[in-house]
């Protein structure tokens, strides 16, 4: 166990809370976007996390009992698109309807405040082991 | 006494900073997966003595999730969270503890900086 293990799994907390926020970017900029190159209207993407264990394989059973969070992929929303009645759209369908993105724009700005603050929690990680490490320091100063 | 301090004494505080870094990976991987959906989150659980001796004989594969030989400790999962997404994490309490065991680690790197000190006045009589 090393101090740069404890630093690998914060930045692996902070690259997964980083996708989410992009994921939420995309989801908001998108909120209104009706045309996608695979057709149909914007539908709402997700992160999805999983664990892999920290260090490789010539590192300690300790190591390798933690674990690191990991993108797996990203996720359709599977909800339907949101039906508006809006006959002047250039994308309005024969009876005046337009299928807009399934995005809440309520739900993404909460996961953004969510992301946001999981992302300042593994800063805090890695300050707490840059303490440590510095304290270490102080052994060798005696 | 002075022996116990001058020898000894290390390698119990090694020992002692070693937990604190293993501890601090494992609370670190809790705050990582806190929006894992399944994640258990792990801590560090000692063994009693006894327990200790029959675990170091009993670790027959390399799967085994097992702590160095002696450590005295091992990294051992908690229950399943009661969030609907199954995660058991509640990040500021993981923060928390990692604060306090960074302090912990500190304190003990300490007492390791005065006792090399001691050997250094020990072994060349001089206090500066």
């Amino acid at each position: 166990m090393k101090f740069s293990d404890i630093s690998d799994v914060a930045v692996s907390g902070l690259i997964a809370q980083r996708a989410r926020l992009a994921a939420t970017a995309s989801n908001l900029a998108n909120a209104q976007t009706t045309r996608t190159p695979e057709g149909g209207p914007y539908r709402r993407r997700d992160p999805l996390f999983g664990t892999a264990p920290i260090g490789g394989p010539f590192s300690d059973a300790l190591s390798r009992s933690l674990e690191r969070v990991t993108v797996e992929g990203i996720a359709y929303d599977p909800r339907p698109p949101t039906l508006r009645y809006d006959p002047g759209h250039p994308d309005a369908d024969a009876s005046g309807m337009v299928a807009l993105p399934n995005v809440n724009v309520v739900e993404e700005v909460t996961n953004l405040l969510s992301a946001s603050r999981a992302f300042e929690a593994n800063l805090a990680v890695l300050r707490k082991v840059r303490e440590m490490a510095q304290a270490t320091l102080q052994i060798g100063r005696a | 006494m002075i022996d116990k301090l001058l020898g000894g004494a290390l390698e119990d505080l090694e020992r002692s900073l070693q937990l604190r870094v293993t501890r601090g990976a494992a609370l670190a991987a809790n705050v990582a997966n806190s929006d894992t959906p399944g994640y258990r989150r792990v801590d560090i659980e000692f063994l009693p003595a006894l327990e200790q001796a029959a675990e170091s004989l009993a670790q027959s594969s390399s799967a085994h999730i097992e702590s160095p030989a002696n450590a005295g400790y091992r990294v051992a999962q908690g229950p399943r969270g009661t969030r609907p997404d199954g995660n058991g994490v509640d990040r500021d309490r993981e923060l928390v503890a990692l604060s306090r065991n960074a302090s912990e680690f500190g304190e003990r790197a300490d007492v390791m900086a005065r006792v090399f000190t001691m050997r250094r006045i020990a072994a060349t009589g001089e206090a500066r």
